[in-house]
């Protein structure tokens, strides 16, 4: 009874205070939507990969130099990464030792020989027995109208019937790449939830000041009864905001949340408890507003530019990941929504749930102490 | 016995806050607490109501000891801090809810309860403000609002006037006195004299963190030697005024400056009316006229050697 209540009037004041209402819903909607459209296109590109091609053209004939136009082609130059090299050596050894996935070598002589016979005689070099890149020469050699003569290094010249045009388009596949959008809607809401932290430490700090915490010390409730009501009112306020947030930011600016939803709320549900534990926590202790503000806001930079999200996991970062809620509230939803690996995801809910639980019996450990 | 201390000592760190205190307070009395700032007042408050944990001594309320009954004892206590403790994000009424059912109050029972007490403090058409658009006075019987909503049997206030105006003043001394009777005792600390001589049926006063008297307000001010004193303003000066009332019974000492008569007596004389006939004896016009009888402040002053207030 003792407990319900004073949850439910810390939400109410939490509720009213339009300056968290603009902190935890609006502030991570504006950023969204600036953030995540801005870096939506760069990411679209940077993450495909192309294919490497060497090529060296040791002809100076006609066909050559219509090779070498196809390869400057715009539509080329997007689909492939292409090498010229200095010697046929060069070339045969970027396949050699993997720099390349193909090497296209076009002899001395190719175009007299064409012209003569109607044989161009380009070479295909590559581990791979249907590169890339032989849909590109044969295309080639088919608007020549002519056969082509196509070597492996590690089998037999394969000669196929292709179409008459290369034009290979990267597709980014939907659904299965955090597009920039996502990635900086998962880091706003990751910021912006982590300041929740703030209504933990306003509350036991204001506690004190206004001097409200004492008529809780002096009525017959239990001990930890205001510190759990407190906790959970302050949990209700943050949860409902990061849900607000999550619906919003789906039907305002399309981001994906197509994933376990029930996982993605217990995520953000641990996520919240351990922002609010580690506010009051902060709270207790400093019983300084500016403090708890300094010191949440570095805990919050450190563990944002952790996440899997702006850093590899390694060095430094690998050991701040391991206890980063960000880290772990990224990694469930990245999972569940881009992967379909809910196990993982779970296996991340699963840590967010062990360090929720610590960090509440701490908070109830600090918030005990009699105060007169 | 409602409230029995025996020998309550409260330690921080090397300071001794109270030292030895021992204080019975009977079922209906207003039983005062008055010394100045830093005399151990609030100290021992905070001790009898579970507060702060007492270095030494026994704490009994209704009977029961503080240490191995808290809880039961915590229900019947009503208590106004100091300081003013409401939430100003809530209205009047949200506030008594949220308090109110910490004593366990609900349904209609609380609503009723929370009713009474606006009605009470006179805060019933304000009951839906915010405390921040509230004035001091009304902060402070909000305040008050807040302890006496479960009718506790001891009511305790700590300096519950100050910093307010005379009108708010007047009706949170009248309420005092209107809790107490209808069954309340109420323990009432203040550094001001004047109130706990109107209000206060008992008295302790304490002084370094120890009582040093205790008892009625009579009580006090006939337990130490204090002069009266009679000022008188004259129309005229006359100075055989001066030697006549020199000859009444009692008076030690008067003096005339400018034409402002004052004249000191031994305590409990009786003479103001052979003073007033002296005067009258000699044609001379008695503008204005005042008796102060011994004060509080005065007893304070003989039995420590400064003012409250200092």
């Amino acid at each position: 009874m003792g407990i319900l209540n004073i949850s439910y009037y810390t939400f109410l004041k939490n509720i009213r205070d339009w300056k968290y209402v603009a902190l935890l819903i609006i502030a991570p909607l504006v950023t969204i939507m600036i953030t995540g459209y801005s870096t939506s296109n760069i990411d679209k590109h940077t993450l495909t990969t192309k294919k490497v091609i060497a090529v060296y053209i040791e002809d100076k004939g006609d066909i050559s130099d219509k090779f070498n136009t196809l390869l400057k082609s715009p539509d080329v130059k997007n689909a492939f990464d292409i090498r010229f090299e200095s010697s046929y050596n060069d070339g045969y050894n970027m396949v050699l030792y993997g720099k390349a996935d193909t090497f296209i070598y076009l002899g001395k002589g190719l175009s007299k020989s064409f012209n003569s016979s109607g044989n161009s005689g380009i070479k295909v070099y590559s581990d791979n027995s249907v590169p890339a890149a032989k849909l590109l020469v044969e295309g080639f050699e088919n608007s020549l109208n002519t056969i082509n003569a196509i070597s492996g290094i590690k089998s037999k010249p394969v000669i196929a019937d292709v179409p008459n045009a290369v034009n290979e388009v990267s597709v980014q596949p939907i659904g299965k790449t955090p597009s920039g959008l996502d990635r900086w809607t998962y880091l706003n809401m990751l910021i912006f939830l982590f300041y929740g932290a703030l209504l933990g430490s306003f509350g036991v700090i204001n506690g004190v000041r206004k001097n409200t915490l004492l008529r809780f010390n002096i009525a017959p409730i239990g001990r930890y009864s205001n510190v759990t009501g407190q906790f959970l009112g302050n949990l209700l306020t943050l949860f409902l905001c990061s849900a607000v947030t999550i619906i919003a930011s789906r039907l305002l600016f399309g981001s994906n949340w197509n994933g376990n939803i029930v996982l993605i709320l217990l995520s953000f549900l641990f996520y919240s408890s351990i922002s609010i534990s580690l506010g009051m926590i902060f709270g207790y202790i400093s019983r300084k507003i500016s403090l708890c503000t300094v010191v949440i806001l570095c805990v919050n930079v450190l563990f944002v530019n952790a996440t899997n999200a702006l850093s590899p996991d390694v060095g430094f970062f690998k050991y701040v990941n391991i206890v980063s809620p960000h880290n772990y509230v990224y990694k469930a939803i990245t999972n569940t929504v881009f992967s379909g690996a809910d196990s993982k995801s779970l296996a991340s809910v699963a840590a967010l749930a062990i360090e929720a639980i610590l960090l509440f019996v701490l908070t109830a450990a600090a918030g005990r102490r009699r105060t007169a | 016995m409602i409230v029995e201390v025996k020998n309550l000592v409260k330690r921080y760190k090397d300071v001794l806050a109270v030292d030895n205190v021992n204080l019975n307070i009977q079922e209906g009395e207003i039983f005062g607490l008055l010394g100045p700032n830093g005399a151990g007042k609030t100290t021992t408050i905070n001790v009898l109501t579970g507060l702060s944990k007492a270095d030494g001594g026994e704490i009994k309320i209704s009977g029961r000891n503080l240490n191995t009954h808290e809880m039961e004892i915590k229900q019947d206590l009503g208590i106004v801090p100091q300081d003013i403790a409401v939430f100003e994000d809530l209205t009047a009424y949200e506030n008594l809810c949220y308090f109110a059912r910490l004593y366990r109050l609900k349904g209609p029972l609380l609503k009723e309860r929370v009713e009474e007490a606006l009605e009470f403090t006179g805060l019933t058409e304000k009951k839906d403000i915010y405390p921040k658009k509230f004035s001091g006075g009304m902060k402070r019987r909000l305040n008050i609002a807040c302890a006496i909503m479960h009718h506790p049997k001891l009511i305790i206030l700590d300096e519950p006037t100050v910093g307010i105006d005379p009108q708010s003043r007047n009706h949170i001394l009248e309420s005092i006195k209107k809790l107490n009777q209808l069954g309340s005792t109420v323990i009432y600390t203040s550094h001001y004299m004047e109130e706990v001589d109107e209000i206060c049926t008992k008295i302790a006063i304490m002084d370094h963190g120890r009582v040093i008297a205790k008892g009625t307000g009579d009580e006090l001010k006939a337990f130490v030697a204090v002069d009266e004193k009679v000022t008188a303003e004259l129309a005229s000066v006359n100075y055989t005024i001066v030697d006549n009332i020199k000859k009444i019974r009692g008076v030690k000492d008067c003096s005339i400056n400018g034409k402002q008569l004052v004249v000191v007596s031994e305590k409990h004389s009786k003479n103001l009316g052979s003073i007033i006939n002296a005067i009258s004896d000699t044609d001379t016009e008695i503008l204005s006229l005042n008796a102060e009888k011994p004060t509080l402040e005065g007893v304070f002053l003989t039995l420590t050697g400064r003012k409250l207030r200092d």
